[in-house]
């Protein structure tokens, strides 16, 4: 071999090490962060458990918080999937509280938190409230019928239970109406106040003759 | 190799009206791809520039340095042990798989608030 020929082999080996170098560290840095992620997750557990009454805060802790720690930790962790598990059953008894004020007649549905919400202003946290308890609503008509899919949009859903029968033309035109409110309200758009009022109060009619229609 | 988060979990929810738990096998595979070939790459430089450093020291014409007898040393070495972390990162991913199918059962109920905050 050569002298040139020996240095470029050299070389080479120096920037695959290198390479491999900066891999590694980067693997290190990747590793602390999710590390990171998982204490902060358990500490706030502990110190200030999430309010899932507060929807943007809410959304922080469910895709930052929670979502930054790797599925890995996860797996390994008992502490961690511990959290986890009370999150969610945190998070899901809040849904189930405010769906239906006659089953909890000391509690305030979500519609009325979501009315209150419009009334004093707020009229995107009340419009997400509102589409959320539509969504749920959807979501339990949809599993009672049977539907294919528990996870469907809700455009897909309200199409899908017209077809079943469960709403006629009028309510399917009007639960679009009022998601689309909702919807722009949700991304920013512009909203009028009396149309979140309206599709507030649509939503409300809506929920109780789809009530009063499983009652039946 | 990146790791699959709780978010990739939630966002899957999100973006997959129908079949999530398909959409994930495709992730872990695409992860397992990843891993894989990241490892045999390495683990085929490591192989290239061990038989280059012994044609250097058993050729006839040998004029290899002590400086770069080391590097092309260190060259093999770090190729070869992030061959073999590549390796133990594929082995994990079945355990990744597991646990995020399972967080996905658990996340389930959620998806109606989780598209609120992503849609």
């Amino acid at each position: 071999m050569t002298d040139v020929s020996s240095s470029i082999l050299a070389a080479i080996s120096t920037a695959v090490a290198a390479g491999a170098g900066a891999v590694a560290a980067f693997q290190a840095l990747e590793t602390r962060h999710l590390a990171r992620a998982k204490e902060v997750v358990e500490r706030e557990d502990k110190e200030r458990p999430i309010d899932p009454s507060n929807l943007p805060e809410l959304n922080t802790y469910l895709f930052d918080t929670l979502g930054g720690m790797s599925v890995r930790d996860y797996a390994q962790d008992s502490e961690a999937r511990r959290v986890v598990a009370r999150t969610i059953d945190r998070v899901e008894d809040f849904l189930e509280e405010g769906k239906a004020r006659s089953e909890r007649p000391e509690g305030r549905s979500h519609i009325d938190i979501a009315e209150a919400s419009i009334r004093s202003g707020d009229l995107v946290g009340g419009l997400a409230r509102l589409r959320l308890a539509v969504e749920l609503r959807l979501r339990d008509l949809a599993t009672a019928t049977g539907a294919p899919s528990e996870r469907a949009s809700p455009s897909a859903t309200v199409e899908m239970l017209r077809r079943a029968g469960v709403l006629d033309g009028r309510m399917a035109g009007e639960l679009r109406y009022v998601m689309n409110v909702a919807n722009r309200a949700v991304h920013g758009d512009p909203t009028d106040p009396n149309e979140a009022m309206e599709a507030a109060h649509i939503a409300r009619r809506l929920l109780a003759e789809l009530n009063t229609q499983a009652e039946r | 190799m990146r790791r699959l988060t709780v978010a990739d979990v939630e966002e899957l929810l999100v973006a997959d009206d129908e079949d999530a738990a398909q959409r994930l096998t495709q992730l872990v595979d695409w992860h397992l791809d990843r891993a894989m070939t990241l490892a045999r790459l390495y683990f085929g430089a490591a192989a290239l520039l061990l038989a280059a450093l012994l044609a250097a020291l058993f050729g006839s014409h040998t004029h290899l340095s002590t400086v770069e007898g080391i590097l092309v040393g260190l060259g093999i070495v770090a190729s070869g042990v992030m061959g073999a972390y590549g390796l133990s990162q594929a082995g994990k991913v079945h355990e990744d798989y597991v646990a995020a199918l399972r967080l996905l059962r658990e996340l389930a109920p959620l998806t109606p608030l989780l598209r609120l905050f992503r849609e």
